[in-house]
């Protein structure tokens, strides 16, 4: 099994060096460009999550991250000190409203849950665990051509 | 990710390449201001050659959709990438944003 850990304090300056750090494990490990790039946007959504609503009242913040992947899946887990939240309990936007009236908001975490196999939150002491997993056999998106 | 432009008159071609991420959604919010400042009448942004698209980008192209719309002028997604194709598709805005080629004019 690959295992990939790391940890930032959601302030922006590692979240570049996470980026680069998963794109060499997604390389490393054989992943489908696609595949590697759902994964980089179910973590682009969910960092941005954090860090845009968890951290406001939190002078400490903390993210850990582990990836550990297997030949045909991968369990994501992230973990945060911020505000309890969890993304699992979140409404659907409902697509049968006009794209004119329809609210914009909660698509990242749509997106999240879509593009994933399955979620998994639980609060643990001052943290929020969310579990992802996801299939690194078949992109749930189109390869770019 | 990378933003460049094509300008024909008051029409805006704007060309999005590689990762649409949160911090390239502001950059691309940016460029849409800019145009809007310059006097674009039509923005067209061009995703042909963009790996996805985030949440953030898509909430600054439907929220200039809506704006632009609703003072007679246009906003369209063109020539999409099949997986930006099926985010938009995902999220249920790719009928009312992405242009058909044929109503380009």
């Amino acid at each position: 099994m690959a295992d990939l850990r790391f940890t930032f304090d959601s302030k922006g300056s590692e979240r570049e060096q996470f980026f680069a750090e998963l794109r060499r494990f997604a390389v490393e490990n054989g992943w489908l460009p696609a595949i590697a790039n759902e994964v980089e946007l179910i973590f682009e959504e969910w960092l941005t999550n954090i860090s845009s609503y968890g951290f406001t009242a939190q002078p400490d913040p903390k993210i850990h991250i582990r990836i550990q992947a297997e030949r045909d899946h991968a369990r994501l887990e992230v973990s945060d000190n911020g505000a309890t939240f969890d993304p699992t309990r979140r409404k659907d936007p409902d697509l049968s409203i006009p794209a004119e009236q329809r609210p914009i908001g909660g698509l990242g975490i749509f997106m999240m849950k879509k593009l994933s196999r399955n979620l998994v939150y639980e609060r643990v002491g001052d943290w929020n665990r969310l579990v992802i997993e996801k299939d690194l056999v078949t992109p749930v998106l189109s390869p770019k051509t | 990710m990378a933003i460049r432009q094509n300008v024909s008159g008051d029409s805006y071609e704007l060309l999005v390449s590689g990762r649409v991420d949160g911090a390239a959604a502001n950059d691309l919010e940016v460029q849409v201001l800019n145009a809007i400042k310059s006097g674009a009448k039509e923005i067209f942004i061009n995703l042909s050659e963009a790996d996805f698209l985030c949440s953030a980008a898509i909430r600054v192209i439907m929220q200039h959709w809506r704006q632009l719309k609703g003072q007679g002028k246009r906003l369209a997604v063109t020539r999409p990438s099949k997986p930006v194709d099926e985010i938009l598709a995902m999220t249920g805005f790719r009928d009312a944003v992405v242009e058909n080629p044929a109503t380009r004019t």
